[in-house]
């Protein structure tokens, strides 16, 4: 128990001195009322799209719990290289800024007004090998199905004509 | 049939369920071409297998039943849920495939809420998914919401009479046309004029809040898909939160609440009858619900201070309620600050809200509108016939595309209906509450899966337990089939067993 008590003491000490301790998205949204307004730091994989209005752009960063809107002027947010999608996992950004509850200027969204943004992991692009057993299977299930379809249709001719034979 | 069903019975609803699986299977094609545009060759494989899958157990289905036989309203009934059922397990097989899920449970889960337009979600990591399979979610809601029986009415069920009784068994009574195979291409001309139109106007939107061309036409005809259908999903995690944009969530709310009208009341304003707008009990119905329930979540929200301002207040109060009120589920909160920060009066608001739902014959869930107007209408001419003398006789008159007279028949289907969802509601509840679950949040989770409404209190994720899944995609299935096909269902299956 106490070299684990030691343990933590010194990787708290190890901690740039006079930053905040990070948050994680699920801790500012649980503690929403509590951490409103304050400074706080916040490090996720920039996602989806970048999206620019006027000399500040929005940015929406996932720390793999939730999604945060990062509200962050232009020029305070270093060129990305790629955003988390299909084909690319995104930079990883630490932010620092003002955490909103209820943004009072965007129509009481919950958000981080950024005032830095420092690039901690460059993202790159992703992979997604075609399965060459699943491809066969495809083409096997294709053919099933045309067999099926042929199989059904001659029936229904079967019984149409029957249909036909008693009616006459 | 009713009392012992013979092998013609189950021939039927085989055929018929084999030829919707076929047409499932159609779907795929769309998610198919969109993985070989943007080059996902792994997407697109996924999806092969899907079509193959699909085509050949439906084409088998169809060819083990095919019979002489002609359907009547059971066969109807029990085909619609049956098909509901199986085509959720086959639809879910490239979700399985995409490594997106933690089980194919999940897959199943989704699929069901996305055919049932509700909109809830398990998926994995969805701000990674590929074009092709967000494609597939939302054509899974856009054609739930018109119904999958009316696409296989449209392309592949030629038989006129039995066509009918499946169109009923799918919650779908209102016949434009006298042919039942019109009413459904008329229905799908509607939702398909409106998806063109839909798409340029939330294309342009996503371009001038930021998105790339492409991006922004790919997520403006996503969001329109599940907009109009009511369904709620949406192609990133945060839902509309996503966009920081009011552009955005007004014409949302705009599709939406076009989208969640009486697919009759279209067609009359697109022939010419604007009045019925004002005139249709179902409109009068929600606009007065929506007004009170409004300003009943809007008082609360401001009881406990939770938004600064007038304008953030309406703005987020306003789009839940009237999302939750269409049954569409789209939010622009995380699901925990209702839990955390909403309170009991607009928690309240919202749980009505999202019971009451939309129009009948629509894309949307829940009461509907019509029956609302029915009972209301209902308790005015009791209340009317206690205040008058005995021998008085009372006439209670209502507009509903023409001009209706108040009947004992209708009063006792809608009381039933609605006796139904409450009852289903009520036991959602208790079943959210044994999974550990608080009561305000299982009772908040089980009017968004009674209602096919989509907005989460925090209820649904991956973590929950299987029987609350299990629970909720039962409940998704009856709520949007109206419990009737789902009731012929349990008789035709009870009736099975009672034979051997």
């Amino acid at each position: 128990m106490r070299k684990i008590l030691t343990l933590t003491s010194a990787l708290l000490l190890a901690l740039p001195g006079g930053a905040q301790a990070q948050s994680s998205s699920t801790e500012l949204i649980e503690g929403a009322s509590r951490m409103d307004g304050r400074t706080v730091e916040f490090r996720g994989e920039a996602i989806g799209d970048l999206m620019p209005r006027g000399d500040h752009v929005w940015l929406n960063v996932s720390d793999g719990q939730n999604t945060l809107g990062v509200w962050i002027a232009s020029d305070a947010l270093p060129p990305l290289r790629h955003v988390g999608r299909y084909d690319a996992r995104g930079d990883v950004l630490d932010f620092q800024g003002v955490f909103h509850r209820a943004c009072p200027e965007h129509g009481g969204d919950m958000d981080l007004h950024a005032e830095t943004a420092t690039i901690v992991t460059p993202g790159a692009s992703t992979t997604h090998d075609v399965d060459w057993i699943r491809l066969a299977v495809a083409a096997l299930l294709l053919l099933a199905s045309l067999g099926a379809w042929a199989g059904w249709k001659r029936r229904e001719r079967r019984l149409l004509a029957t249909n036909g034979a008693d009616r006459s | 049939m009713i009392g012992r069903p013979r092998a013609d019975d189950f021939r039927l609803v085989l055929s018929y369920t084999g030829k919707v699986t076929v047409g499932v299977g159609f779907l795929m094609v769309l998610p198919l071409a969109t993985a070989l545009c943007f080059a996902e060759w792994a997407v697109a494989v996924d999806f092969l297998v899907g079509l193959g899958t699909a085509w050949t157990i439906g084409c088998g289905l169809a060819w083990l039943g095919a019979t002489r036989a002609r359907p009547n309203w059971t066969h109807g009934m029990v085909t619609a849920g049956v098909s509901w059922l199986f085509v959720m397990a086959v639809a879910a097989l490239p979700y399985w495939l995409s490594g997106h899920y933690l089980g194919h449970l999940d897959c199943m889960f989704d699929v069901m809420s996305g055919f049932t337009t509700t909109g809830l979600t398990l998926i994995q990591d969805l701000d990674h998914v590929s074009n092709g399979l967000n494609m597939w979610r939302h054509v899974l809601t856009f054609v739930g919401g018109q119904g999958i029986i009316v696409l296989a009415l449209t392309f592949l069920v030629k038989d006129a009479a039995g066509g009918y009784k499946l169109y009923v068994g799918e919650a779908k009574d209102e016949r434009l046309f006298p042919s039942v195979f019109h009413t459904a291409k008329v229905i799908w001309k509607i939702s398909l004029v409106y998806l063109v139109a839909g798409t340029i106007a939330l294309w342009g939107a996503g371009l001038a809040i930021g998105l790339d061309p492409v991006r922004a036409f790919l997520h403006g005809l996503w969001i329109y898909m599940a907009a109009w259908s009511t369904g709620g999903f949406a192609p990133m995690s945060q839902n509309i939160l996503y966009y920081h944009s009011a552009l955005y969530e007004v014409l949302t709310v705009v599709f939406f609440v076009v989208g969640s009208f009486n697919f009759a009341l279209h067609h009359a304003v697109w022939t010419g009858n604007r009045k019925e707008v004002f005139r249709n009990i179902e409109t009068a119905s929600f606009a007065a619900s929506l007004t009170a329930l409004t300003v009943l979540a809007c008082w609360g929200l401001m009881l406990l201070h939770v938004y600064p301002g007038a304008f953030a207040l309406f703005r987020k109060g306003f789009y839940q309620l009237i999302s939750g009120h269409t049954t569409t589920g789209y939010m622009t909160v995380y699901a925990r600050q209702f839990a955390l920060e909403w309170g009991d009066i607009a928690l309240g608001a919202l749980i009505v809200a999202m019971l009451l739902g939309g129009s009948a014959c629509s894309t949307a869930g829940g009461f509907k509108g019509l029956r609302i107007g029915i009972l209301f209408h209902a308790v005015v001419q009791e209340t009317r016939r206690l205040l008058k003398p005995g021998s008085a006789v009372f006439v209670q008159r209502f507009h509903y595309l023409e001009d209706r007279t108040l009947g004992e028949q209708q009063v006792r289907s809608a009381a039933l209906i609605v006796i139904l969802y409450v009852l289903t509601f009520a036991l959602t509840t208790l079943a959210g509450t044994l999974s550990g679950f608080p009561m305000t949040e299982s009772a908040f989770e089980a009017a968004s899966v009674t209602g096919n409404v989509g907005l989460s209190i925090g209820v649904t994720t991956a973590a929950m337990p299987d029987a609350l899944k299990t629970t909720y995609i039962l409940v998704m299935w009856a709520g949007r089939l109206e419990f009737m096909a789902v009731l012929a269902t349990v008789g035709f299956l009870l009736s099975t067993v009672k034979r051997r």
